[in-house]
């Protein structure tokens, strides 16, 4: 596009009418004006217009990525644990059924009836099902990464790993933080990488083994 | 239009006026906030103050101290975005402390923490140089470079896990059958142990000194350390140019902060549970020269059988935690 359609009114010549030149002028100067095109910020003023652009921001697009959506649900983003995908109802977070077929994406549901814990803290967290007897991942056809909610994963998660009686491992992918008891407030992401995870039996009779997980 | 009135005339220019274009801003892009990352504000009423983007240890947000208006302090987790007045700082360069002082014949040394080369490149001033007696430190450089050098400070914020650990203690007997080592083990008090990770501000942080090794401990007895650490931020000051030593920390000083932790982090001790159930180790060992000298000949492995009793019952007894990247 060049400029020559966008001025229009002719060279003044002497002896023009001043009233005529101004009339082009008014009707030329409406097309100088700065439309706003919704992709930028401006600032009006009697002294001019000032244009704020954004620059494109920093976008950390990684696995288990988490966003809050409406009536709770979680739209997470793939992450694998021993490159296993995650699955909601046998779904992948990518949206791939069990038989590689394209399936719609799924969203995690934090259940309705679900309660954050003494410090309005819940989690959603990632949960790997193991054989007790071998200690690896039970096979793809059941589904081993699934995403869970709990309000606290283990009261004494501190002595190390991820701790579980039984079968399962967890990994916490985001903190869901609460207003109060009813009203979830926000997500506070804290998984960020695919993992490898490996289960450590008790050495000891009845005592517990850890779930390790790692980047 | 017979005629050009004042009035629309100005109206043209008012509005050529206020459609022309001033500037054209292009703004930063928002970087991605990681884990622990620091942003800093000032107030006069408060001074500098960090707020930190919440971090985790496993699945808990750290803590920090927070003085309510009661007075009473309490820990708040990351995620309820607590503000953190900052009040620990040392100096580094003109104004600074030792680090240490030493003597080599009748001079007295010392030693500075070293101005990083980043901050001597914005005009930093090097630190003092003891002379004489060492009782009147003397600013180095001229006098053109005081009145355009500047001062720096600087404070750490450390992460700290507790968790449980073992204490230990050796006694050896000499009864007429043989000489007897006793190592028995108990917990470090952990009553005052918090569940949560915790955050701290310190002038300088100092790394810990390591548990006893398995040799020292076994000889001497132990108390290994009940938390874990990991130094976070080191959030740096720079004043302004030619000011004095003891000009105060204001909105005029700017800052910078160094993050030595980007991610999330996990946190394990290589035992879990209660390791303490058994009977205190009793070993038999044959008489030699010296207290110690039974045990360092079970330490040098020439009571094989004993060396592998007393280095098994050390790794199942004593705690060491460790974190890493989640």
């Amino acid at each position: 596009m060049g400029f020559a359609g966008l001025f229009t009114a002719p060279k003044a010549k002497r002896g023009d009418s001043i009233a005529q030149a101004y009339e082009q002028f008014r009707r030329e100067e409406e097309a100088w004006r700065i439309h706003f095109n919704g992709q930028q910020r401006q600032w009006r003023t009697p002294h001019g217009v000032i244009i704020n652009v954004d620059s494109p921001g920093a976008t950390f697009l990684h696995p288990w990525l988490c966003n809050l959506g409406p009536d709770n649900t979680v739209l997470i983003r793939q992450g694998r644990i021993n490159l296993q995908p995650a699955r909601i109802d046998g779904v992948t977070l990518d949206g791939k059924g069990a038989d590689g077929a394209a399936a719609e994406i799924p969203t995690f549901q934090i259940p309705k009836e679900a309660k954050p814990n003494k410090d309005l803290e819940s989690f959603v967290c990632a949960q790997v099902e193991i054989d007790l007897k071998t200690g690896k991942m039970v096979e793809v056809e059941k589904s081993p990464v699934t995403i869970v909610h709990l309000a606290s994963p283990d009261s004494i998660y501190r002595d190390g790993g991820s701790l579980a009686k039984n079968q399962y491992g967890i990994r916490p992918l985001a903190c869901v933080v609460w207003s109060d008891e009813k009203t979830i407030d926000r997500l506070e992401q804290i998984a960020m990488f695919d993992y490898t995870h490996e289960f450590k039996p008790s050495g000891t009779k009845n005592g517990r083994g850890r779930h390790f997980f790692w980047v | 239009m017979k005629s050009l009135s004042a009035k629309a005339f100005n109206a043209l220019v008012a509005s050529r006026r206020a459609n022309r274009l001033v500037e054209i801003k292009q703004e930063p892009a928002a970087d991605w906030a990681h884990p622990w990352q620091v942003g800093l504000s000032y107030t006069e009423k408060t001074g500098w103050k960090a707020m930190i983007r919440p971090g985790f240890v496993y699945h808990l947000a750290a803590t920090l101290p927070v003085t309510g208006d009661d007075g009473k302090t309490k820990d708040v987790p990351l995620t309820r975005r607590p503000e953190w007045p900052l009040t620990n700082f040392r100096d580094i360069g003109p104004a600074a402390q030792p680090i240490s002082l030493g003597t080599s014949g009748d001079t007295i040394t010392a030693t500075f923490e070293t101005v990083p080369k980043y901050f001597a490149y914005l005009g930093v001033g090097q630190p003092p140089v003891i002379a004489g007696d060492g009782l009147n430190p003397v600013q180095t450089g001229t006098e053109a470079q005081k009145r355009t050098e500047r001062l720096l400070k600087a404070c750490d914020l450390v992460l700290y896990q507790d968790h449980a650990a073992t204490q230990g203690t050796v006694q050896v007997s000499d009864p007429s059958t043989g000489r007897i080592v006793s190592v028995d083990a108990s917990f470090v008090d952990t009553s005052s142990h918090k569940l949560r990770p915790y955050l701290k501000q310190t002038a300088r942080y100092v790394p810990p000194q390591p548990n006893a090794d398995a040799f020292t401990a076994a000889l001497n007895g132990w108390e290994d350390a009940a938390r874990t650490e990991r130094h976070l931020v080191t959030i740096y000051f720079v004043s302004p140019p030619g000011v004095g030593n003891a000009t105060p920390l204001d909105s005029t000083w700017t800052p910078y902060v160094q993050h030595h932790v980007w991610w999330n982090l996990d946190h394990a001790t290589n035992v879990i549970g209660n390791p303490l159930n058994v009977q205190p180790l009793r070993l038999i060992v044959p008489l030699a020269g010296g207290v110690a000298q039974p045990l360092i000949d079970v330490l040098l492995g020439i009571l094989n059988d004993a060396a592998s009793t007393l280095a098994q019952f050390l790794s199942n007894q004593r705690y060491v935690g460790k974190f890493w990247t989640a």
